[in-house]
């Protein structure tokens, strides 16, 4: 069992590789009540156009399988997953994202048992045909709840200007065609092979007792049986440099244009070190932050204009295999928008002393994310997988300088920008 | 946990819960008057003029870089209403001075900031600056159009209306788009000033040094004069059993139904009511879950929610336009159900378990605790510890959620039905 004491943030994290390979990591919280516990494999919806060498046969999966399988995990064999949390008192969800599925539990007593059970549950899959037909009514409605979200319509419609050929494009949960091509088999062949242990990391964060958690999840993992992992082919995609389409709008009977403009980077090579690359991120949410951020010159002038309608939203937008700047607003003058961001991005025009304020600010939401045990597991996950210790981030942030950040906005010297925007449809009555 | 009540100067009562288990400290500040709907939309104006600029940071983007400055001082201003009292809120979180260098005073510089905003805004002219006055006014009217973009807000504000028919309090504290354009820089003053002869009641958690956060507040906060005795419990009236529809652009329907509900406003009561509601619909093991998304298929989320000032329960879904009828009778099935007692012991156990746990957890968080206190303030209550919750919910039987269960009547539904293509 590893421990790293982080003394300027005062936390701990233990950390052990279990026999069958699966990674633990507790981070204890010895005055709150509950527990998080975070089961997370590194499956999502890029991984979705796959081919498995499935019972000594070639399986190609749909796209929205990773999201599919994450609804139906749950129907555990000994009851579905939600009550048997819910008779401990505690509360379970899992969510999908681009690369990863995570499942998690939150309570105040049976910590062991939920941990138990997600340790079992995930590694189980009980479907059937039956229970695979049903569930795909359920995520059906899902997918329709989205099409009645304006942001959820603005981000895809983006990712479909930026990406030609990358599995980014698509929904996390695929399209209704897809979802009711899934069948048995590919979820089965899914989970034999991305939730396996050593695709897989648990996360504890919380009221617990390090020393005999550690002893129990050792003991009972030594339980499991030993399987061999499936070998899989990700479908090798060749994305051009350029962006997919320059511009395009759709509408939508909403009260206010609504503009996202994105610019697409190259991505990062993969044998770069992780902690190089956390870094960089770090500066680069930094720099959209001092140049199109709250406070920044440029949004303050805009919304003085009457340009736009609320702050602008800017942020990275990147991981395996794709780099993108992302920028929105809601709008009241659409080209005025979109000129005042071509105008700045890559611009050095905050000084010295916004870049200090900028860093308080890095540093006050790095400790406002210990606090809250559900973000702490998540954010921990995500860049566990990415191959980064998150509470090394305060050093980092620490250590980042102006000249680092001035030297980013050289990233933009290439400009390959798509923009996406949803008009005002008028209302019919 | 303990909360310690100082009523530090006539008309200002401190509510602070000192503890080491956060790394920030959570703080509201609450300006509380009796609703007049008169002044709500200048209230709502005032809470974003006051929010983006003052005399020393006259600009939004001032106040950003200084609130930057204070380690992301985050605050938010807005004004809620709980039937008749009207709250004018500054809720904040700072980091705690623990994490922080020695030298940077961040409780001196977080009051002193807070006082700028409030008692020093930006006027001109005996009024509030016209220019300033004019860009929130536009940029609140799209918002406020904004929220008819969401299907289910726009489905509960006409709920609203529905339920509250001509009820004196049915005004929503969002204004309209009319009474936005009505603000003027005059009127705006004219109600900041009524805003200052409110009472101020502030509610503190974190660590913290009490006698210097004393001094702090003394020297940068004072209350008027004005006491009032709002009424914070309404009867909401039962017309007739209705269903209300609308058509519009979304692709999918969304379900409102609203039942009336015995009495939830004691605190033996209100747990009873807390149980039924997760057994009835609150949680994902509920029988509304259960039955109308698991079963039938019909939804992806449904839920029911308590709003105990006005004894009501709302159920909410996004269904599918041809399961409109099929969901409307699942969903009294299941309150039929439960007040014949059918209401397996599972079901039970994990309602108890589920909300014993709530409880515990609401003291893992700042911001929980602050709401659990002022709901108790509401009803005159002590705050209870989560420990004492407990011990009360384990009092409550499968025979008081059916007794609750029987006194609940089915009263108006409202249909937003679907147009758009998929």
């Amino acid at each position: 069992m590893g421990k790293y004491y982080y003394h300027s943030i005062d936390e701990v994290v233990y950390s052990e590789t279990c026999s069958n390979g699966l990674q633990v990591f507790i981070i204890p919280k010895a005055n709150y009540n509950g527990v998080t516990a975070l089961m997370a494999t590194k499956f999502g919806s890029l991984q979705s156009k796959t081919t498995i060498d499935y019972q000594g046969h070639p399986l190609c999966i749909e796209r929205g399988v990773a999201h599919f399988l994450e609804h139906r995990i749950f129907d555990y064999k000994k009851g579905p997953v939600i009550d048997l949390y819910s008779a401990m008192g505690s509360y379970a969800n899992a969510f999908t994202s681009y690369d990863k599925t995570v499942f998690y539990f939150y309570g105040t007593k049976k910590i062991q048992t939920g941990i138990d059970l997600l340790l079992d549950f995930t590694r189980e899959l009980n479907v059937s045909k039956e229970s695979v037909e049903k569930e795909k009514e359920i995520i059906i409605n899902e997918l329709n709840m989205y099409l009645d979200q304006p942001e959820s319509v603005l981000l895809h419609g983006m990712l479909m200007n930026l990406y030609k050929n990358h599995e980014i494009r698509y929904d996390i949960g695929g399209t209704e065609q897809e979802v009711r091509a899934t069948s048995l088999e590919m979820l089965e062949a899914a989970h034999a092979t991305f939730y396996h242990p050593k695709n897989m990391a648990l996360i504890i964060v919380g009221n617990v007792n390090v020393t005999e958690c550690f002893h129990y999840i050792r003991e009972k993992v030594q339980t499991f049986p030993v399987v061999a992992q499936n070998k899989y082919q990700l479908e090798q995609i060749v994305e051009p440099n350029e962006v997919n389409c320059e511009y395009s709008s759709v509408e939508l009977p909403i009260a206010c244009q609504k503009v996202m403009i994105g610019y697409k980077h190259l991505p990062y090579p993969p044998t770069l070190d992780p902690k190089v690359r956390n870094k960089n991120e770090i500066i680069w949410s930094m720099y959209l932050e001092l140049v199109f951020g709250s406070s920044s010159k440029l949004n303050q002038k805009l919304l003085e204009k009457g340009v736009i309608v609320s702050p602008i939203d800017a942020s990275k937008f990147c991981g395996e295999n794709y780099s993108s700047t992302i920028i929105s607003a809601d709008v009241y003058n659409e080209e005025e928008f979109i000129k005042a961001i071509a105008e700045n991005i890559g611009t050095v025009n905050f000084s010295s002393v916004a870049f200090e304020r900028c860093k308080h600010a890095e540093i006050a939401a790095f400790i406002r994310n210990l606090e809250d045990v559900q973000g702490l597991a998540v954010n921990f996950v995500y860049n566990f997988f990415d191959g980064v210790i998150a509470l090394e981030d305060y050093d980092v942030i620490n250590s980042i300088t102006y000249e680092d950040v001035v030297k980013f906005a050289e990233l933009y010297k290439i400009k390959n920008r798509a923009i996406f925007t949803i008009k005002p449809k008028e209302q019919v009555k | 946990m303990q909360v310690k009540t100082i009523a530090l100067l006539p008309n200002l009562t401190l509510y602070l819960v000192p503890t080491e288990k956060f790394k920030t400290v959570e703080m509201n500040i609450i300006f509380k008057g009796k609703v007049d709907p008169k002044l709500d939309a200048d209230l709502m104006l005032l809470a974003e003029v006051l929010s983006d600029s003052c005399r020393r940071y006259p600009k939004k983007r001032e106040v950003e870089a200084y609130c930057d400055f204070l380690y992301r001082f985050s605050f938010r201003i807005n004004n809620e209403h709980q039937m008749e009292s009207d709250n004018f809120t500054l809720s904040c979180n700072f980091i705690s001075p623990r994490y922080l260098p020695d030298d940077f005073d961040i409780v001196d510089k977080v009051f002193e900031f807070i006082h700028e905003i409030i008692y020093r805004p930006l006027l001109k002219d005996g009024a509030f600056d016209s220019e300033v006055v004019k860009i929130q006014q536009q940029k609140t009217i799209t918002l406020v159009n904004q929220f008819n973009d969401s299907k289910e807000y726009y489905s509960l504000l006409h709920l609203n209306d529905y339920i509250n028919g001509e009820h004196p309090y049915k005004h929503s504290m969002i204004a309209s788009e009319e009474e936005l354009k009505k603000v003027t820089p005059q009127s705006l003053y004219a109600a900041y000033l009524k805003l200052l002869e409110r009472p101020i009641s502030i509610f503190i958690v974190g660590k913290f040094n009490e006698l210097h956060l004393n001094r702090m507040i003394i020297k940068h906060l004072r209350p008027g004069n004005e006491v009032t005795t709002p009424r914070l419990f309404v009867e909401l009236p039962y017309n007739k059993m209705a269903r209300y529809e609308v058509t519009k652009h979304f692709k999918q329907s969304q379900l409102s139904m609203v039942f009336l509900t015995p009495d939830i406003n004691t605190s033996r009561v209100d747990n009873v009511a807390l149980l039924f509601n997760y057994i009835f619909g609150s949680g994902s093991t509920s029988k509304l879950f259960k039955v109308v998304r698991e079963e039938h298929n019909y939804c992806y989320t449904i839920n029911s929610q308590l709003r105990t000032l006005s004894n009501s329960l709302v159920v909410s879904a996004g269904i599918d336009d041809k399961n409109y009828e099929d969901t409307i009778l699942l969903v009294y099935k299941q309150l039929d159900k439960m007040a014949k007692g059918e209401i397996s012991d599972e079901e039970f156990t994990a309602g108890v378990e589920s909300l014993k746990s709530q409880f515990m957890a609401s003291e893992d968080n700042g911001r929980s605790i602050i709401v659990s206190i002022m709901n108790n303030l509401v009803r005159d209550l002590p705050y209870l510890p989560p420990q004492e919750r407990v011990a009360e919910l384990e009092k409550i039987s499968k025979a008081d959620v059916v007794r609750f269960a029987k006194g609940v009547r089915f009263s108006y539904s409202f249909l937003l039905r679907q147009r758009g293509e998929k």
